[in-house]
């Protein structure tokens, strides 16, 4: 029996690529969304979590594929933020097909300097 | 069964499996890299190649890339597309958690059947993908011939 497969396949997604760097002062997120328009990707922050998710589509239809390497499809990926960040200061920025977001950490865990008198 | 050389305990470990493995791998990749060095350089973007009557297109999946280091090269029939991808520094000093990603150099050659004609390519660069647009010759490029019938 091979039910089970067309819910499968429902629910693929492809997997952006990305590096996740931290900073003293921040997290940043880079995702490569390669042919993407800004308005077309979301995000969204919701218990913790941040989710990408968007659509890669085809840019013109007619035509006879000799390769097709591209993957033209939903994306979804979901990362854990810690409690160190500052869920009202995200910033993203979409730039060559790179989805940087930048997730500020809390005043309380970045390192301070204390100046001694 | 078949014989095996005798191993001493360290080299029975199940590593040493895994080990030789690996270094089959390793020829066999090896032998490959001679015509293809995708395995040694890192990485190649993924491309589609399509055809209508009037034109070949070719897209590249480029993020992350600036213009100017992307170089398109014709001879032929072939087209070539080259860069490479930097890694900015600025990052050195703060901790990774995880590198996806891939930097460095790479090739990608393309034969296109029937030809194009190489003083009309265009390219242009949106959104991290290379557009190419090659069109036909005149001569490839399919005829509507009317014939009358009396």
């Amino acid at each position: 029996m091979t039910t089970a497969a067309p819910e499968l396949a429902t629910t693929r997604y492809l997997a952006p690529r990305v590096n996740i760097i931290e900073r003293e002062d921040a997290v940043l997120l880079e995702a490569e969304l390669p042919g993407v328009p800004k308005d077309g990707v979301n995000l969204e922050f919701k218990d913790g979590e941040l989710i990408l998710t968007g659509k890669r589509k085809a840019t013109n239809g007619n035509g006879r594929y000799h390769l097709h390497e591209r993957p033209m499809a939903d994306f979804r990926r979901v990362f854990a933020l810690s409690r160190a960040i500052d869920s009202q200061k995200i910033d993203a920025n979409m730039k060559d097909g790179v989805l940087t977001v930048t997730l500020h950490k809390v005043e309380a865990v970045k390192p301070r300097r204390i100046a001694v008198n | 069964m078949a014989l095996v050389r005798w191993k001493d305990r360290g080299e029975m470990s199940p590593w040493s499996a895994l080990r030789d493995l690996e270094g089959q791998f390793t020829r066999l990749f090896g032998e490959l890299n001679r015509d293809y060095d995708v395995f040694e350089r890192g990485w190649a973007p993924a491309v589609d190649l399509k055809e209508t009557e009037q034109e070949y297109t070719l897209e590249a999946d480029l993020p992350g890339m600036k213009k100017e280091d992307i170089e398109l090269s014709v001879v032929d029939n072939m087209i070539s597309i080259n860069g490479e991808r930097k890694h900015e520094a600025e990052e050195k000093e703060n901790g990774y958690h995880r590198i996806e990603r891939r930097y460095g150099t790479f090739q990608r050659s393309f034969e296109i059947p029937g030809g194009f004609d190489a003083e009309k390519v265009n390219a242009r660069f949106e959104d991290g993908v290379l557009h190419v647009t090659l069109p036909k010759r005149e001569e490839a490029k399919p005829r509507h011939i009317e014939v009358n019938v009396n």
